[in-house]
């Protein structure tokens, strides 16, 4: 059941917050190794994402699901590009996502889905939060600290590029 | 190039691909925090208790106020004393989810109001019980026909005590409120857009300090029904 009643007791949040702490800090810190390496910028990513978190709390429910676990591992992973990028820019010049370690997901023998698997990370997982998690633009936005407009935009390019590579393999859904 | 995609397509899709960005990865078994990073992350929690307790202390604040309001209407209403205890609620909508916050004018020489029964005398024929819970303040049970799940009715009710609260809370943006009555308490039905999803209908009974929901998939006409035929066993 997705809608549900819960009584709150106070300090609920508190409980929630450290809840989720516990139960995907390991998680969120492989995924930011595996696109940072070092331990500490791992852990800059992981602290970054948690900040996020905190800061969007009633998007997030005190039990583990598959859709909950995604969002956890897309803010992480985002949180660990956008450092990457703060460290390129200063150092090194322009980042190629493609370049990342993080594997896109296999395709499978669904036209839309497996078009979509094959997005860049960038659009895939905006679109996963929108129409798998739910989110609004804004509350996207909220979550990976960047303008609604912004989600917006990348939404709109995210579903040309999905059309775009459709095409591109001959599909008519 | 503008034919794009329905909403329904895109949310499909995008769960296949969650489901395969999910089995691709690990859990992160091995992994380690540095004493810094817990450090770290102790900083920011007790950061977040502090704003919490800001935040309740306006709640409180707001609370009262309330309870102001009504016992002064109260008053101007009936021309008698100011009723011993007053409950009520008042709610917050943060994203999809709803929370209903409890405030009580409450008396010093007021006693702590036990808990009485209540059951629904309704419930569709078939149906056994097959959870119970008694949980301070509060009771639920789960009714099932047979062993499909899918079939499941909860009801549960608690006190309105000050402070408390409940929440209704939705993963998606697929359902909508609308205002209701149950045998004259006002409350608010849940109508999920999604099949396979669940109802819910949260109503407040203020004269005796007590919320009651009924969650359950099957149709609204019949969780009304079921809300509507609750009635007391016991008065502690």
């Amino acid at each position: 059941m997705l809608i549900y009643l819960s009584t709150i007791e106070v300090p609920d949040d508190r409980e929630k917050f450290e809840w989720l702490y516990q139960q995907y800090r390991y998680l969120m810190l492989h995924v930011a190794k595996k696109l940072l390496g070092q331990q500490q910028d791992a852990e800059d990513a992981v602290h970054q994402a948690f900040v996020a978190i905190l800061q969007n709390l009633e998007k997030f429910f005190p039990y583990d699901s598959p859709k909950q676990r995604s969002l956890i591992v897309i803010i992480v992973k985002r949180k660990a590009i956008d450092l990457l990028r703060k460290r390129k820019r200063d150092n090194w010049g322009p980042l190629d996502e493609a370049v990342l370690a993080l594997p896109a997901p296999e395709t499978g023998d669904h036209a839309l889905a497996d078009a979509m698997a094959r997005l860049p990370a960038s659009y895939r997982e905006v679109l996963l939060m929108r129409y798998d998690n739910g989110l609004t633009a804004r509350e996207i936005g909220k979550l990976l600290g960047i303008t609604e407009s912004g989600v917006r935009k990348t939404i709109a390019r995210a579903k040309r590029a999905l059309q775009a590579e459709l095409e591109k393999e001959g599909i008519v859904l | 190039m503008n034919r794009l995609f329905s909403d329904e397509e895109l949310n499909r899709a995008a769960s296949q691909v969650r489901e395969r960005m999910l089995d691709g990865l690990t859990e992160g078994e091995g992994e380690e925090f540095t004493p810094a990073f817990h450090r770290r992350m102790e900083a920011l929690m007790a950061a977040e208790e502090k704003r919490q307790r800001r935040n309740r202390a306006f709640r409180r604040m707001t609370a009262a106020a309330a309870a102001l309001v009504l016992a002064f209407s109260t008053v101007l209403t009936l021309n008698t004393e100011a009723r011993a205890a007053v409950s009520t609620w008042f709610k917050e909508v943060l994203g999809n989810t709803t929370y209903y916050w409890f405030t009580e004018e409450k008396l010093e020489s007021d006693e702590e109001q036990k808990l009485p029964v209540y059951i629904p005398t309704y419930i569709p024929e078939g149906y056994d019980v097959i959870k119970e819970e008694h949980r301070g303040r509060d009771y639920s049970v789960i009714y099932q026909n047979g062993e499909d799940i899918t079939s499941a009715v909860a009801f549960q009710y608690g006190m309105m005590d000050d402070g408390r609260g409940i929440y209704v809370g939705s993963h998606t943006d697929a359902f909508h409120m609308e205002d209701i009555t149950v045998n004259g308490c006002p409350g608010e039905l849940y109508v999920s857009h999604e099949a396979g999803e669940a109802h819910v209908l949260v109503w407040f009974d203020e004269e005796e300090k007590l919320y009651f929901f009924v969650t359950a998939l099957f149709d609204t006409e019949e969780i009304l029904r079921i809300a509507e035929s609750v009635e007391i066993i016991k008065n502690n």
